[in-house]
């Protein structure tokens, strides 16, 4: 999921996958707030899942496990 | 002017909602119509406008969280998306603030604002994932002004503005709009049960020297919703023949 994640940030800041730092804060990687609201829901869509964004929620990483808590 | 544009419109069932709906109807809108409860005036409206347009009525409490949050499932369900949304509904519950209980306040903050605020936040998710969206919020030339008799009322309609700016900040970049309109002394039921000799006081406050009709907020609100406004963004616009200014 951390991949996919990764490859869907990529492709949104039309990106190499390689380039992004899974660990990175979204801020890090060039993501703004709108940015971040627009990708979760994307990942929600992709993903069958609820996200409620916090402060806390601010790496691929982090992201990725909340997801699976979810599943 | 508006051709298959879906149009959601909270507080339908009268007065400058029913002449939104109308007129949007009228420029070829589709309309998900909305009002607290089903009654012969809404079914009377949606079976006039049905002539016209794909209009579907849609039951709920502006002030309920949950409630706002499946309805505006089902209408996006229903249409497959919104193009313009309508915060109308509003309520008064005018005193003088000495003697206003704690439901005036809270009601008509409720309705007016946070009413407001679910709605908006209901369907900005669509609107961010289409990249396109329009918000038209009702506020008042008193939210501007203030009033006496109105502190409730006056307060809520004043945060209509301060969000309505907010949120076309937040959203402009996604090609979100969201602009308010603010009537002054419109002819409706709100204003239906003053007395003449108040009505004639106000009227001497109107450099134009009558009282607006509900079809000419319509007008607004269709010019608002339509793309001849597309540059246009967290504005707010009196309808109020040159009462506020």
């Amino acid at each position: 999921m951390t991949q996919r994640i990764a490859e869907i940030i990529a492709e949104y800041m039309d990106k190499d996958v390689a380039d992004i730092n899974v660990e990175d804060t979204f801020s890090n990687i060039g993501l703004d707030s709108l940015d971040i609201m627009e990708l979760v829901m994307q990942i929600e869509d992709e993903f069958d899942c609820k996200i409620e964004l916090n402060q806390e929620l601010n790496t691929i990483t982090k992201l990725a496990e909340y997801i699976e808590a979810q599943k | 002017m508006l051709k298959d544009k879906v149009c959601v419109i909270t507080g339908a069932s009268r007065g400058i909602g029913e002449a939104i709906a109308r007129k949007f109807a009228a420029n070829g809108a589709k309309l998900a119509l909305i009002a607290t409860k089903e009654t012969d005036k809404t079914a009377k409206i949606v079976e006039d406008l049905s002539k016209e347009t794909e209009v579907k009525f849609y039951a709920c409490n502006i002030n309920n969280f949950e409630e706002i949050e499946a309805v505006s499932k089902t209408i996006l369900a229903d249409f497959g998306q919104v193009d313009v949304l309508v915060n109308n509904a509003g309520i008064t519950r005018d005193n003088l603030l000495a003697a206003m209980g704690k439901d005036d306040i809270d009601s008509v903050i409720d309705v007016n604002l946070k009413g407001t605020i679910y709605m908006t936040k209901a369907f900005v998710r669509s609107f961010i994932r289409k990249k396109h969206g329009n918000i038209i919020n009702l506020s008042s030339v008193v939210g501007l002004m203030g009033n006496a008799g109105q502190t409730n009322y006056s307060a809520s309609k004043a945060g209509v503005v301060g969000f309505t700016k907010s949120v076309a900040k937040e959203y402009g970049p996604k090609g979100v709009r969201a602009n308010a309109i603010a009537p002054g002394f419109i002819q409706t039921d709100m204003t239906g049960a003053l007395t003449d000799d108040v009505i004639e006081k106000y009227k001497t406050l109107i450099p134009l020297g009558r009282m607006g009709e509900t079809e000419d907020v319509a007008n607004l609100a269709l010019f608002l919703a339509s793309d001849m406004s597309s540059y246009i963004t967290g504005e707010v616009i009196t309808v109020d023949g040159g009462m506020y200014m």
